[in-house]
């Protein structure tokens, strides 16, 4: 063999280490850009339907789900532009809301948290996972605890994010709206491309 | 903001005087907060909640049920009360909403000092009328019980109520049980302006979805096998060329 061919040959050897090292190193998380605001509760990385913003409050405490075995901080945020999203793909919010008393009474706390499409987020826990059409899994008797306080859940319903925003049940006064509780999540469908498009909604009741 | 909210729990006692006269008890109690409910837990040890949705729960049971006392008789019950709020608060009992029955109208009626000798939790009954009397005062921390002994006491040496004809003898009482404490701040209602609607009907687009990406390690763990087997064949033909140079013979 020429000489040509053996340096073919070594500079082969010498790329292709080369390579399957710089490999196994990205396999094992090296050069891994993906935050910790990214992150699910396993710990994948998750492409979020819209970046979201950090104006966040202090801690909460923790909320919970006991029959669906979520238990996660709870820590305040404030919605802003006419959109609520979660900074965070491991906690759960309490929406900032100073003004709550309205002239047709009071409105709910809203709680929000993500769902992530082949992942797991607090929301989640409220669904079926890999499903198409998946049911609901939480019911009307299932204790909610917010920071300590329990609520009883009443029911839920999902709905297009349209119809959620304008939702007076959600975001409009109550007389007993002081003692209600609205969880916010969005329903992720397994199979579908794209932004969810659904919200599913938890309407709870002081216990 | 801190709030002060308070639970109360009321409790219904009746005592009648069954001495020689064979007076039965009254059946009727009063009832101090008519609107509460029962709230017991399993071991029916009476909850007490800090910031509950009412301003009171009640007990349908009585704290000493009827009761017919003697000369020598004493008894009591012991109540215990959990603050299941979610802070810790001051838990008070009080007797509130005494009644000594007097039937004036009664021509048997006999005005002795039956209220005076009998005590509920060593003060004379006729000093409860009429008044609210605190009878413990405890710090309770979230979760945490006590135990609150209500007795009462008609000594044996008494001898009020203790004829043929007295006249019906009835005392009855409740149990007030509060705990006040400093609420947490309403949650959510933190400072700065509100980013939430005004009332003009509409509310947030809530945006909570997003997909998980999927992981490289399988297609990264296959990629450097190759690249390795790669390496390792391009290896062995080098090694096999310089030992086949190696052995030429010289010319």
């Amino acid at each position: 063999m020429r000489r040509w061919a053996r340096g073919v040959l070594a500079v082969t050897v010498v790329l292709a280490l080369g390579g399957a090292a710089i490999l196994t190193w990205m396999g094992l998380g090296g050069g891994d850009t993906c935050v910790a605001a990214q992150r699910d509760l396993d710990g994948r990385c998750v492409e979020l339907d819209v970046e979201p913003g950090a104006d966040t409050g202090p801690d909460r405490g923790r909320f919970q789900a006991p029959e669906q075995g979520l238990d996660v901080p709870l820590v305040e945020m404030a919605a802003s532009g006419g959109v609520l999203n979660p900074p965070t793909l491991t906690e759960a919010f309490l929406v900032r809301d100073p003004e709550r008393t309205t002239p047709d009474g009071t409105r709910p706390r809203v709680v929000a948290m993500h769902a992530v499409r082949d992942g797991r987020a607090p929301g989640n826990a409220f669904f079926e996972p890999g499903a198409r059409s998946p049911a609901v899994r939480v019911s009307a008797g299932d204790e909610l605890v917010v920071d300590g306080v329990p609520y009883v859940v009443e029911s839920t319903e999902v709905l297009t994010k349209a119809q959620a925003a304008s939702s007076p049940e959600i975001w409009g006064g109550h007389p007993d709206g002081d003692e209600r509780l609205v969880v916010l999540t969005c329903l992720q469908r397994t199979g579908a491309t794209g932004p969810a498009t659904e919200n599913l909604v938890v309407h709870a009741v002081r216990a | 903001m801190i709030r002060t909210r308070a639970a109360a729990l009321a409790l219904t006692s009746v005592l009648a005087v069954g001495a020689g006269a064979g007076v039965a008890p009254a059946a009727a109690a009063t009832n101090a907060h008519p609107n509460a409910v029962v709230d017991e837990d399993v071991d029916r040890t009476l909850v007490v909640r800090l910031g509950g949705s009412g301003d009171g729960v009640r007990v349908g049971s009585s704290v000493l049920g009827d009761v017919v006392v003697a000369p020598g008789d004493s008894g009591g019950s012991l109540l215990r009360v959990r603050n299941d709020g979610p802070t810790a608060g001051t838990l008070t009992a009080s007797i509130v909403d005494a009644v000594a029955f007097r039937d004036a109208d009664d021509e048997g009626w006999v005005d002795d000092s039956f209220y005076d000798d009998l005590t509920i939790n060593d003060v004379p009954a006729s000093e409860l009328e009429g008044k609210t009397t605190e009878i413990r005062r405890v710090e309770l921390d979230r979760g945490a019980s006590v135990d609150i002994p209500v007795t009462y006491d008609f000594p044996a040496e008494m001898t009020s109520g203790n004829r043929s004809v007295v006249g019906e003898r009835v005392f009855s009482f409740d149990v007030l049980l509060r705990i006040e404490g400093d609420l947490p701040d309403d949650p959510g209602a933190g400072d700065g302006a509100s980013a939430l609607p005004q009332g003009d009907g509409s509310g947030l687009v809530t945006h909570t979805g997003g997909a998980a990406l999927p992981a490289d390690l399988p297609w990264l763990t296959l990629l450097a096998a190759l690249l390795t087997l790669v390496a390792a064949t391009s290896a062995r033909a080098l090694r096999r060329e310089r030992a086949r140079v190696r052995v030429e013979p010289r010319e």
